[in-house]
């Protein structure tokens, strides 16, 4: 503690003499607004020293928990119920007393789901607020844009959300509860084969990391069952017109269209427009476009809309407590159960190991890929060597303004 | 499908948007044609415009004439806040066109931000019957119809008003040289309001039409200017008219390149365009070369 001040104040005063002699070499005439902003500097840095030491004793009584999520933009549409539902956990843990008798500190960032502001978060939460453990990121791209970070520093980054294969091979201490969409995106291509017995299949994506690891894994497996991708387009998170991607999915008279949006709104805009164009064939998404709220809100757009996502039972104790106070404190029903079911284990998860083990990333690490068959809210959890759940996946689909399930048997990822 | 089949909607795809491109660019050239200065907070008037034909649409439960209406009037108001409180005090202090520049893209973010606080992130849409007519060789809804019809209406009203009436004389007696306008009796500052006004005009029936077709998010003023400075100076920065003949150029090439490029390609498309433009015919396709003095 006594060390960090001490190197804060080297700095500041290091930055005042080299501000001091710069202004003395160029120009006499600046002296005096040098001196002026040097004192206003230093009066800043021991301001910020005294702010750091203070910062150090007032949180030596809880264990600090840095969340990513993306809490504005396109992306705070499911950022800000899973937020919501850590919150939800990690005040159930505090008021139980805590954990070894100290309280959780959630500390959130917002990572605006994109890879750029994921790492100057978790940048944030290492360097500045010496977090131990990330809960995050929500989206693919903020993940694997602060898994470099994380790993560097051997911080833990457990994701609720983030479903893009490649997190897969992110790192030692990158985990997450939410299912790959290497299986996501094989059960969406053998649904399409083989239930809704399609042979031409179209795919528009958006260009995140999350909705091309399902293209990719979608087409691959299309392919390889016999199908042919007639057409493969693609547009930018900032595109509002899908216009002419839409005609030249519609020249190539598909059986099927695969539409992978990063986030609701472009996902709306760009099926209002399929729609428009007067295109005819079955829609099939993974989980954004079938987010509660939004097929609530939406209903007539999405209509028929086949969704997949990881499997659920909203029944289940845990998860009906948690959806039910989800709720009560929001009046609105809960837009993503699974993923916020899986943000709250984690927060569970995180407590328990703590409680075991200390707060210790090397010794986290090794407690979350140890957990096997724990009785969460997300259902029977067990992690993988890879840091992965094994989990199961539903077929959806949107029917009268509502989802309901469309098959009957569910897909084993593995 | 060969190219020449889908010629058409292709034809069709890139007027509409280039209609929308030509709305944003409209109020935006006009500004600078008289103010001389990058006007991008007509982005946040535009994002104002249809945030309140929104809220008073879906929460006043009004009709779509009175909703129109009203959210006309709120983005004068807003452009007209903003002139007094920014932009005038900036012109008494003879700001040049940079300082300018920075508080309209200030103004822009600010924009955005406020919106997003006001209405939170997520999407909105307006609840609107748009029936889609198909001809065969290509379809349209009424909205897009009506969206390409408002740009050609307001291309030849703005030539209209510019050319003939009082007006629009005062507005090129200010726009050619300030300094004389006002020696003849012009009052700038009440021709810079008249110019804010009817920017607004154009810029509240832009963001509602574009809401209408896009749906609202916060950001859609910040996106839909870049493409409507992009027109204003492919069309001629200097020209009123000529910006709307630059949006409907760059939707039309944008459109019709996608089918040969990848549609990850379509901003590369207009920003080649404008550097084209901006190297070998700075003034744009109407604009007359302008003089280093002006």
């Amino acid at each position: 503690m006594v060390k960090t001040d001490a190197k804060l104040l080297n700095t500041c005063y290091f930055e005042y003499y080299k501000i001091i002699n710069l202004g003395v070499d160029k120009m006499k005439k600046s002296i005096l607004a040098v001196l002026v902003i040097s004192i206003f500097l230093l009066a800043a840095c021991s301001q910020q020293a005294q702010d750091s030491k203070e910062q150090v004793q007032e949180t030596q009584g809880s264990y600090k928990i840095g969340v990513m999520a993306p809490l504005t933009g396109d992306g705070a549409a499911y950022g800000l119920p899973i937020q919501k539902a850590i919150k939800i956990a990690i005040d159930e843990v505090n008021a139980k007393g805590g954990v070894n008798g100290k309280k959780l500190e959630p500390i959130y960032e917002d990572s605006k789901c994109n890879p750029k502001d994921g790492n100057a978060a978790a940048q944030k939460l290492v360097s500045v607020d010496n977090v131990k453990v990330i809960i995050g990121g929500v989206c693919s791209g903020e993940t694997l844009g602060a898994s470099p970070i994380t790993e560097a520093n051997k911080v833990l980054m457990i994701s609720p959300s983030a479903t893009s294969p490649d997190i897969t091979k992110a790192g030692d201490f990158v985990f997450r509860v939410a299912p790959s969409d290497a299986y996501a995106g094989v059960v969406a291509s053998d649904y399409a084969f083989n239930e809704l017995n399609t042979r031409k299949a179209a795919i528009i994506s958006e260009n995140t990391d999350y909705a091309q690891g399902l293209r990719r894994v979608f087409s691959e497996n299309f392919v390889k069952l016999g199908g042919e991708i007639v057409a493969d387009e693609t547009y930018n998170p900032e595109d509002t017109d899908f216009r002419t991607q839409v005609t030249k999915v519609k020249a190539a008279a598909p059986n099927v269209i695969y539409i992978v949006p990063q986030s609701p709104p472009k996902g709306i805009l760009l099926i209002k427009q399929i729609g428009e164009a007067g295109i005819k064939a079955q829609l099939v998404t993974a989980e954004v476009l079938i987010g509660r709220n939004i097929v609530a809100e939406n209903g007539e757009a999405l209509e028929g809309l086949i969704g997949i996502e990881q499997k659920f039972d909203e029944k289940g104790p845990k998860a009906a407590a948690l959806l039910a106070k989800y709720k009560q404190q929001t009046n609105e029903e809960a837009p993503f159960p699974g993923y916020m079911a899986g943000a709250y284990d984690i927060v569970y998860l995180l407590a328990d190991g703590i409680a075991k083990n200390g707060y210790d990333s090397e010794a986290l690490k090794n407690y979350f890929y140890a957990v096997a068959d724990y009785n969460g809210a997300v259902g029977k959890l067990t992690i993988d060597q890879n840091g992965d759940p094994i989990m199961e996946y539903s077929v959806q689909q949107v029917k009268n303004g509502v989802v309901v399930p469309a098959q009957a048997t569910p897909h084993k990822t593995e | 499908m060969p190219f020449t089949d889908i010629l058409p909607q292709l034809l069709v795809n890139g007027l509409i948007a280039g209609a929308i491109y030509a709305l944003a660019a409209s109020g935006f050239s006009l500004v600078y044609y008289v103010l001389k200065f990058q006007y991008f907070s007509q982005g946040a008037i535009m994002t104002i415009g249809a945030y309140s034909f929104f809220a008073f649409f879906t929460f006043l439960k009004i009709g779509y004439v009175a909703a129109g209406i009203l959210s006309i009037i709120i983005s004068i108001l807003a452009a007209l806040t903003i002139n007094w409180l920014v932009y005038r005090p900036l012109r008494k202090r003879k700001a040049t066109p940079v300082i300018l520049l920075i508080a309209s893209i200030v103004l822009l973010i600010f924009s955005s931000s406020f919106i997003l606080s006001l209405f939170g992130s997520s999407a909105k849409t307006i609840p609107f019957a748009n029936k889609a007519y198909d001809f065969g060789i290509f379809t349209i809804t009424l909205l897009q119809i009506w969206i390409i019809a408002s740009s050609i209406i307001l291309f030849f009203v703005l030539w209209f008003v510019l050319k003939f009436t009082r007006l629009g004389k005062a507005m090129r007696a200010i726009a050619d040289n300030k300094d004389v306008a006002q020696i003849v009796g012009i009052n700038p500052e009440k021709i810079y309001t008249f110019t804010f006004i009817i920017a607004s005009v154009l810029g509240a029936v832009a963001g509602v039409l574009l809401g209408l077709e896009q749906n609202l998010y916060p950001r859609m003023g910040v996106l839909i200017i870049v493409k409507g400075f992009i027109s204003a100076v492919v069309g001629g920065i200097t020209s009123v008219p000529g910006s709307i003949i630059g949006g409907l150029t760059i939707g039309i090439v944008e459109n019709i390149g996608i089918w040969f490029l990848p549609s990850g390609y379509k901003d590369v498309i207009s920003f080649t365009i404008l550097l084209v433009f901006l190297l070998f015919r700075p003034q744009g396709i109407f604009g007359k070369r302008l003089r280093d003095d002006s």
